[in-house]
C-alpha cells in the first residue's frame, strides 16, 4: 500500500510541477487536477462544520479530487475568512462565510482583508438558519402575540438570552425591535447557546433566541415552546411559530452560510466551480441534510449571492446605528 | 559546567518591579480604551482593571519580603547557566524558534527533520550520519501518525505536492 | 426500562464487534493522545469528529466518549515521569507525582494513577446511570450568580494551591488572569489587548500555555544543567511497579473523595475534568491524614485529582445525554456529531434512542476495564522510556509539543506563545514562584468575568443578586469557612514552629 501510494503521489507531484510549468490557458481546463482546500472559519462542532463537509464530501465526488477541510476557528470567523481572502485565485483555496463574518465583522473590526463584497468572489449561498424564539413550556406567552403585546406594555421588562452580543440572534432581536419600536432586552450569554438556553429553562429570563438545533430536543420534551421565528416564511421545523415577516413590521435577520473564493479566479474555473457546486445543491443527498439540520435552502449563486450580502451589510448597519442611537 | 549564581531575592524584585509596571501599562490600557458601561450594562473595562489591581498588589507584597524570610522560604541563591551550558541552551531555543518559522515555509515534514538533526547535533557527539537518520526516521514517522493517520493539519508548505 | 434494565440493554448495544471495536479505539487513542504532551481530548476528539460520520451513530458517540475519559488516564503519565502535564487536568499531578517519581515510586504512582482512575471513571457511570434524570435539572439550578460565587470563590481558595507563601502564587495568578483577557472577550465581543494583532483576538489558549509553562521550561532545565538531567527519574524495575500496602490503603479515600468531587464538577457547565482536578487537590490538603506530606510527594496528591478527573469526564455526560445541552467542548462536539447523523439530542434521547443512551453508558463501564487492562501492562513500558538517552528525547519531546500547541486551532501562533510561556514558565522556576496558580487563575478567569458581567445584564445593575439564591449563599459561606480554617490551622502551625524553635534555642 505504501510504496503504490508513493508512486501515485510522485507521478501527481510531477504532473503538479508541469501544471505550474505550464501557461495559464491550458492551467483552466485541466482545474482541478491536485487537492483542493476548503477552510472553514469555525471549530469543529456546531453547525457550521457539519455543513461544510457535507457539501465537500458531495463536492469530492463532482470534481473528482480530495477536498481538504480545514478549521481556521478564531476571531469572529475573520482568521479563516480571511486566509480564503488573501489565498492564491487559482481554484484551489476555497471556504466557508457567513452573513455574520463576509458583511457585519468589517463594520465591528478595523483592518480586515475585505471591506465589503468587492474583497471576495462570491461562488454560492447554501442555506438560511432562521434565528427563533424559544420560551419555557410554561410561561404565559402562549403566542407570540402575547409577547409583543406585553412588550409594548412594559417596555424594556422583558429579557431573552441569546449567546452572545451581536451574533446574528442578538441582531435578529435589535432588528426587530428596531423595526417594530419595542424594546426587548437581549442578555448575552456564551458558551455556544447552550447557557442562553439554560437561562430561559431555569426561568432567569423570558425566552432565548437561538437556533433550531440546540432547541428542538426541549422542544420534543415539552420543555420549551417556539413562539417566533425571524424569517418572513413559516420554518418547517415549528410550523407553529409565527414568522416576523407576518407581524407588521418586516425583520427577519436570518444566518446565511456562502461559499467564498480569493478574487480574481479565472473565469473557465469559476464556471466549473458554480455548475460543480450547482449540481451539488440540486442532490437529493445535500437537500436531505439540510433538512434533517434545520436549514432551509435558498440557492443563489456569483452576482446574486453578492446582491444579497450588500443587503445584509446595509441591514447590519441600520441596526450598528440603532444600537449606537440607544446606548 | 559553569554558572552565574544569583540572588533569588534580588531576581524576585526584579520580577515584582516587571509586575507592577506591566500592571500599570496594563491597567492604564483598560481605563484608556475599554468600556466601562453601566451597571445594568457592565462593559469591558471592569475586570481587567481588578486584576491590574491584584497584579500590583502581589507585585508591592514581593517588594515588601524581608530578604532573610525570603532566603529562608525560597532558598539564598539560584543558578544561571554561562559558559558552554548557556551556549547548549540559546542554541536549541534558537534552532527550536528558525523551526516555527521554516516550517511554514518548507513544511513541518522537512522543518521538523531538520530541527531533529540539529537539537541531537548539539547535545550529543554521535555521529552525524546516525543522528542524521533518527531525525528523518522520527520525523517521518511524526508524519505518518499525526498528520497521514490522525489528520492534524501541519503547514505542509513544499511538501502538498506531494 | 430501570437502571439495571437499561443496562443489560446496553450491554447488548455495546458488546456488537462494531461498538468493542469502537470503544477499543476510542480508549487506546484517548490515552495515546493524553500520554502525548500537547495533544489535549478536545483536539482529540474533534480529529476524529470526520471519522465519525462515517460510522454508526452509537459507534461514533461510544469512540468520542472513550477518547476523554481514555485521555484521563494518560494524561498523568508524563506529568508523574517528567513533569510535564500530558494535558490541562493533570497539571497538579506533576506536582507530587514527579516527585514521587525522583524517589523511584514511579511505577507505583501510575498504578496507584490506573486504578484511581479506573475507580473514578467505574463510580461515575453508576451515578449517571442511577440518576442522570434526576441530576440533569441540576444544572438548571445554577444561574449566573451561583457560577460567580462557584468560580470567584473557587479562585479565592485555590489561591494556595501548590503552597508556598501567599506572593509566590499571587503574583503568577494574576498574570494569569490578565492572559486570559487577552482577545475578544466573551460577553459583548469587545477585544482587549490585542494590539490590532489578529491572532490575539481569539485569545490565548491553555494548550501552549500550559505545556510551555511545565514542559519546555522543564526541558530548558533539562538541557541547560547535567545534573538536574541526571537527577530525573530512573526506570525502575518490575516490582517496584506496584505500590506497597500502605500506599493502596493512603490512596482510596483519596480515590473516593476525588469520585465525589469530580462527579458534582461534571454536572455543571465549566472546564470540570481540569477543575475538579484542582479542587480534588486543595481538599486532598486539607482534609487527607497526610495533608503536610501533600507538596512534598504524597500519594494522595496523585490519587485524588486523578479520580476526580476520569469522574468528572464522565458525569458530564448526564448534561450531555439527559438534556442534550453541551457544557464542554468535547460535548459540543458529541452533539454535533449526533446532529450530523440525524440524531435529536435532548431529553427525549432516552426513550426514543435508547440503543445510544444506554449503550453509550454501558461502552464505558467496558472502556475503563478495557483502560485499566490496557494501562497496566503499559506503566512498565512507559517507564523504560525513560531510558532512552537525553539527546534523542529532548528534540523529539520538543517536536511533539510544537504538533500539540500547533493543532488545538491550527495556529502558529500559539506555537510562539508556547515559546514564550515556556521562558516565562524557567523565570518562575528560578525565583520560586509556583506555576499552578497561573493555570487557575487563566482558567477561571474568563468564568469569573463572564458570570459576574451576566449576572448584571441579568439583574438590570442590581447588586443583590449577587447573594440572592440559596446556592449562591451556600456556596460563599463554604468558601468563607473553608478560607477561615485554613488561615486558623497556618497560624497555629506557624505558632507551633515558633516555640519549637524558642525551645530550641
Amino acid at each position: 500500500m505504501g510504496l503504490a501510494f508513493n508512486r501515485r503521489n510522485v507521478l501527481l507531484a510531477v504532473a503538479g510541477i508541469a501544471a505550474l510549468g505550464a501557461a495559464g490557458p491550458t492551467q483552466a481546463q485541466e482545474w482541478p487536477n491536485r487537492d483542493i482546500t476548503f477552510i472553514v472559519p469555525y471549530a469543529p462542532g456546531g453547525s457550521t462544520d457539519p455543513i461544510s463537509r457535507k457539501f465537500c464530501e458531495i463536492l469530492e465526488k463532482e470534481l473528482k479530487v480530495k477536498l481538504i477541510v480545514e478549521n481556521k476557528p478564531g476571531a469572529s470567523a475573520t482568521i479563516g475568512t480571511g486566509a480564503v481572502v488573501r489565498a492564491a485565485p487559482d481554484g484551489y483555496t476555497i471556504g466557508l462565510g457567513s452573513n455574520s463574518s463576509l458583511a457585519y465583522q468589517p463594520l465591528e473590526m478595523k483592518g480586515l482583508a475585505w471591506k465589503d463584497t468587492d474583497g471576495y468572489q462570491s461562488i454560492v449561498k447554501l442555506a438560511d438558519l432562521p434565528s427563533i424564539l424559544g420560551v419555557p413550556a410554561d410561561s404565559r406567552f402562549k403566542t407570540f402575540d402575547d409577547f409583543i403585546a406585553e412588550a409594548r406594555k412594559n417596555p424594556g421588562k422583558l429579557k431573552v438570552s441569546v449567546s452572545g452580543l451581536r451574533t446574528t440572534p442578538d441582531l435578529a432581536m435589535q432588528h426587530f425591535n428596531k423595526q417594530s419600536g419595542l424594546r426587548v432586552t437581549t442578555v448575552p450569554f456564551t458558551g455556544g447557546g447552550g447557557e442562553a438556553l439554560l437561562a430561559a429553562l431555569g426561568g432567569r429570563v423570558d425566552g432565548s433566541v437561538g437556533f433550531g438545533a440546540t432547541m428542538k430536543g426541549q422542544v420534543d420534551a415539552g420543555k420549551l415552546r417556539v413562539i417566533a421565528t425571524f424569517s418572513n416564511d413559516k420554518y418547517f421545523l415549528f410550523p407553529d411559530a409565527k414568522p416576523t415577516g407576518e407581524t407588521p413590521w418586516k425583520s427577519a435577520v436570518r444566518t446565511a452560510y456562502y461559499v467564498i473564493a480569493p478574487k480574481g479566479i479565472p473565469q473557465p474555473i469559476l464556471d466549473k466551480l458554480f455548475a460543480a457546486s450547482k449540481k451539488v445543491l440540486e442532490g437529493e443527498d445535500f437537500k436531505a441534510f439540510a433538512v434533517a439540520n434545520g436549514y432551509t435552502m435558498d440557492p443563489k449563486f456569483g452576482d446574486d449571492m453578492k446582491k444579497e450580502l450588500m443587503d445584509y451589510e446595509r441591514q447590519f448597519k441600520e441596526v450598528n446605528d440603532f444600537l449606537e442611537s440607544a446606548k | 559546567m559553569s554558572s552565574h549564581t544569583c540572588s533569588v531575592a534580588t531576581g524576585r524584585r526584579i520580577a515584582a518591579v516587571a509586575g507592577l509596571v506591566l500592571s500599570a501599562a496594563y491597567t492604564f490600557y483598560a481605563w484608556r480604551e475599554l468600556d466601562f458601561g453601566r451597571w445594568h450594562r457592565p462593559g469591558a473595562a471592569i475586570f481587567p482593571i481588578a486584576v491590574g489591581i491584584i497584579l500590583a498588589v502581589a507585585s508591592i507584597a514581593i517588594l515588601l519580603e524581608r530578604r532573610n524570610t525570603s532566603n529562608e522560604v525560597h532558598g539564598a541563591t539560584f543558578t544561571l547557566p554561562a559558559g558552554a551550558d548557556l551556549r547548549r541552551l540559546v542554541f536549541v531555543l534558537g534552532a527550536f524558534a528558525i523551526y516555527f518559522v521554516a516550517m511554514e515555509y518548507i513544511g513541518h515534514l522537512i522543518a521538523s527533520a531538520l530541527f531533529l538533526f540539529v537539537a541531537m547535533a548539539i547535545l550529543s557527539d554521535k555521529s552525524k550520519l546516525r543522528l542524521a537518520l533518527y531525525a528523518v526516521v522520527i520525523a517521518g514517522s511524526f508524519e505518518l501518525f499525526f498528520v497521514r493517520f490522525l489528520q492534524v493539519q501541519m503547514p505542509y508548505g513544499l511538501t502538498r505536492l506531494f | 426500562m430501570t437502571a439495571f434494565e437499561g443496562l443489560f440493554y446496553g450491554l447488548g448495544v455495546a458488546m456488537t464487534p462494531a461498538n468493542l471495536l469502537a470503544a477499543f479505539a476510542g480508549a487506546f487513542a484517548g490515552t495515546a493522545i493524553g500520554v502525548l504532551p500537547g495533544l489535549g481530548p478536545v483536539a482529540g476528539v474533534a480529529l476524529i469528529l470526520p471519522l465519525t460520520f462515517s460510522l454508526d451513530p452509537t459507534a461514533g458517540l461510544i469512540m468520542m466518549a472513550g477518547i476523554f475519559y481514555g485521555s484521563m488516564y494518560g494524561g498523568s503519565t508524563t506529568a508523574i515521569l517528567l513533569n510535564i502535564p500530558g494535558e490541562s487536568a493533570s497539571v497538579v499531578t506533576a506536582i507530587d507525582g514527579y516527585k514521587l517519581a525522583r524517589r523511584g515510586r514511579a511505577g507505583a504512582t501510575l498504578t496507584i494513577v490506573a486504578v484511581g482512575s479506573f475507580v473514578g471513571g467505574t463510580l461515575a457511570v453508576i451515578g449517571v446511570m442511577l440518576f442522570s434524570a434526576a441530576l440533569a435539572k441540576v444544572a438548571i439550578l445554577f444561574g449566573p450568580a451561583d457560577f460567580f460565587a462557584l468560580t470567584f470563590g473557587g479562585l479565592m481558595v485555590m489561591a494556595r494551591i501548590s503552597g508556598g507563601t501567599l506572593a509566590s502564587s499571587l503574583l503568577p495568578m494574576a498574570v494569569g488572569l490578565a492572559l486570559g483577557t487577552i482577545g475578544q472577550e466573551a460577553v459583548t465581543g469587545e477585544t482587549r489587548y490585542t494590539f490590532g494583532i489578529l491572532h490575539l483576538v481569539e485569545g490565548v489558549s491553555l494548550v501552549p500555555i500550559v505545556v510551555g509553562l511545565y514542559g519546555l521550561a522543564e526541558l530548558m532545565l533539562l538541557i541547560e544543567d547535567k545534573a538536574h538531567a541526571a537527577a530525573r527519574p530512573q526506570s525502575v524495575k518490575m516490582r517496584e511497579l506496584l505500590p506497597t500496602r500502605t500506599e493502596w490503603k493512603r490512596a482510596v479515600p483519596s480515590w473516593l473523595r476525588g469520585t465525589g468531587l469530580g462527579f458534582l464538577f461534571g454536572l455543571v457547565p465549566g472546564p470540570a475534568a481540569t477543575l475538579s482536578s484542582f479542587a480534588s487537590y486543595r481538599l486532598e490538603k486539607a482534609v487527607s491524614k497526610h495533608a503536610d506530606e501533600i507538596g512534598s510527594g504524597a500519594i494522595e496528591g496523585v490519587a485524588g485529582p486523578e479520580a476526580a478527573n476520569n469522574s468528572a469526564a464522565t458525569a458530564s455526560l448526564v448534561p450531555l445525554l439527559a438534556l442534550g445541552i453541551p457544557f464542554t467542548p468535547i460535548a459540543a462536539l458529541m452533539i454535533s456529531a449526533m446532529l450530523v447523523q440525524g440524531v435529536q439530542p435532548g431529553p427525549l434521547l432516552i426513550t426514543e434512542k435508547p440503543e445510544i443512551f444506554w449503550g453509550l453508558i454501558a461502552s464505558v463501564y467496558i472502556g475503563n476495564v478495557m483502560l485499566l487492562a490496557l494501562n497496566i501492562p503499559m506503566i512498565g513500558v512507559w517507564v523504560s522510556l525513560l531510558r532512552i538517552p537525553l539527546y534523542l528525547f529532548l528534540p523529539i519531546l520538543l517536536v511533539l509539543s510544537v504538533i500539540g500547541a500547533y493543532s488545538v486551532r491550527n495556529s502558529i501562533f500559539d506555537v510562539w506563545v508556547l515559546l514564550g510561556a515556556g521562558l516565562l514558565g524557567y523565570a518562575f522556576n528560578k525565583l520560586r514562584f509556583q506555576l499552578a496558580p497561573l493555570v487557575v487563575g487563566l482558567i477561571l478567569g474568563p468564568n469569573i468575568e463572564k458570570h459576574f458581567r451576566e449576572t448584571l445584564f441579568l439583574s438590570q445593575g442590581d447588586l443583590w443578586a449577587f447573594v440572592d439564591t440559596p446556592i449562591a449563599i451556600t456556596v460563599w459561606i463554604l468558601v468563607a469557612g473553608i478560607l477561615a480554617v485554613g488561615y486558623f490551622a497556618r497560624r497555629r502551625t506557624s505558632v507551633a514552629t515558633a516555640m519549637a524553635q524558642e525551645s530550641s534555642l
